[in-house]
């Protein structure tokens, strides 16, 4: 709570979570003040989106910050739109993270020295953790005996997939 | 040059692309993502009770860790409370978890530098704890035991009274493997001084957990931050100073016997008086089984909007799991592998190091590519 006060102009709203939760609109300086700060040297543990498509940003960045000495996690949350600067300046272990939520939500960060994709093939089209992506996907992978090779086609099932939303008869 | 994703010293599908300068290594860059099955997008599809044996096949070698994590992010969103007794027996099974999980890191990384009688030694201890894993959840290794809401069975005083008596054993078993290994010249020279980490790299770069604590910075979650029953137990965090690959096997080592001791002091929790259990019995009544049914059909419902992030000491270093809650299902659930993190730093590790460290470096990481790669 004393990231609101003592930053009132990059913080705009807190939650209180099970653990701390800081919502910043201009992550860029209040991570570098996370960094560098006396109080609150802290240090990347995890970077990540989360895709929220009614919102007119729809990605939401979230930074996960853990202070060793303060022993508290702060978590950083900005709505991105288009892409957002690096971290990797303040923290090398952003590298990664942000390869992974380019190539997962195509947000890009300004000024990463290798944004290339991370976990999906190679030559993947999509940005899978997008709402929009399907769970199955859009290309498949298999072994064609006529090429002598493994291609990739589009996906073909001989039975659709079924989502099982049944209205409960008891009441939630 | 190549490196994997075949070579069994790559433990797994990590493909490993060196740049080589003679035998030193000018960059490492490796490729992952060969294990990809994208479970942070099949958890979306998934209610909470089936999203949880998904965690299991994230690290496979310390499963019960990551299901672990898990359900205190579920507990977290519902404000749940479990049971002191689930509480103490999900630590005795972490602990004995991370036997299994260092067992397998050590022994395998001696395999890896050219020692394979511990990995012999380790893989018969390991099939002992693995029988534990079979006799409380049925399965030996994807157990879906650690649940949201407590465990899924209650430990029999039979299994208590065998795992005192392999945790009494165990000690010599590691004295044996420390025999082997300690004050081998091979090994030492295999291990010391390589791999260096600093401890300001190893802070910016993101480590925890075994590869924090090799670089001389004494951070536990389980202290930091204790969940269930660590806080009542007792246990001494092992420090290494010089951060290299030989300090990460010491602590690595030493932590074993420190969770010999934990599981110990749950035994001595858990024995005694036979554990009250109620919600098994209570399956028995009428209500209770169609309450039990709708929830297991149905799902529980979580509330929307509401998001939790749970983090908890997995042995290869901090384990995280962010929920956001829709409903019946995550909306999102974003898993922070610590061995991701340490992999990126392999680059960081790896540079100007000859090619055969590399091997070293590798398994010093505890490379698990079921959670790097999710």
């Amino acid at each position: 709570m004393e990231l609101a006060r003592l930053y009132p102009a990059w913080v705009t709203g807190v939650v209180r979570s099970p653990q701390e939760t800081t919502q910043a609109v201009r992550p860029a300086p209040l991570l570098t003040v996370l960094r560098g700060g006396l109080l609150h040297r802290g240090y990347l543990s995890d970077l990540f989106g989360t895709d929220y498509p009614g919102r007119p940003r729809r990605i939401q960045l979230t930074w996960s910050v853990w202070s060793y000495h303060r022993n508290e996690r702060y978590l950083v949350q900005a709505a991105v739109s288009r892409g957002v600067f690096t971290t990797t300046g303040l923290w090398p272990s952003a590298n990664w993270f942000e390869r992974e939520a380019w190539e997962m939500f195509g947000t890009r960060f300004a000024g990463h020295p290798d944004l290339r994709r991370l976990l999906t093939d190679y030559g993947f089209v999509g940005r899978p953790l997008l709402k929009d992506f399907p769970v199955s996907g859009y290309q498949e992978v298999r072994y064609s005996e006529r090429a002598k090779r493994v291609v990739m086609r589009p996906v073909s099932f001989t039975q659709e997939f079924r989502v099982f939303e049944f209205q409960s008869p008891w009441q939630n | 040059m190549n490196f994997g994703p075949q070579h069994p010293a790559a433990h797994g599908v990590l493909r490993l692309v060196l740049e080589l300068d003679g035998e030193v290594v000018v960059r490492a860059d490796p490729h992952v993502g060969l294990l990809h099955r994208g479970t942070e997008k099949l958890l979306e599809q998934k209610s909470y009770t089936q999203g949880l044996p998904y965690f299991d096949r994230l690290d496979y070698v310390s499963m019960m860790a990551y299901e672990h994590v898990y359900s205190l992010g579920v507990e977290n969103l519902l404000d749940l409370t479990v049971s002191r007794i689930d509480q103490v027996t999900r630590v005795l099974f972490l602990e004995l978890t991370r036997l299994l999980n260092h067992l397998m890191a050590v022994t395998t990384h001696a395999l890896d530098v050219g020692a394979l009688t511990p990995f012999l030694w380790g893989f018969e201890e390991r099939e002992k704890l693995m029988e534990f894993y079979e006799r409380v959840s049925g399965a030996r290794m994807h157990a879906a035991y650690v649940r949201p809401g407590g465990v899924a069975a209650p430990v029999g005083p039979d299994l208590l009274g065998d795992v005192r008596r392999f945790v009494r054993a165990f000690p010599a078993r590691v004295n044996e493997v420390e025999e082997m290994l300690t004050n081998n010249r091979i090994w030492r020279q295999r291990l010391v001084d390589v791999g260096v980490v600093t401890l300001d790299d190893a802070l910016v770069l993101g480590f925890s957990g075994p590869m924090l604590r090799g670089s001389s910075w004494g951070w536990d979650l389980r202290v930091a931050y204790p969940t269930d029953a660590y806080e009542e137990v007792q246990f001494g965090i092992p420090v290494g100073r010089h951060g290299d690959c030989f300090d990460r096997y010491l602590v690595r080592v030493e932590e074993m016997r420190q969770s010999c001791w934990v599981i110990d002091q749950c035994l001595d929790r858990l024995g005694g008086s036979t554990p009250e259990v109620t919600y098994r019995g209570d399956t028995l009544q009428m209500e209770n089984l169609i309450d039990h049914f709708k929830r297991y059909t149905s799902g529980h419902y979580l509330g929307k909007n509401l998001f939790s992030y749970a983090a908890a000491e997995a042995p290869k270093g901090e384990f995280g799991v962010y929920l956001v809650a829709d409903g019946h299902r995550p909306w999102r659930c974003r898993l922070r592998a610590p061995g991701f993190v340490h992999l990126s730093a392999l680059d960081a590790m790896a540079v100007d190091h000859m090619i055969a460290d590399v091997v070293t470096l590798i398994g010093t990481q505890d490379i698990v590519f079921g959670e790097i790669d999710r």
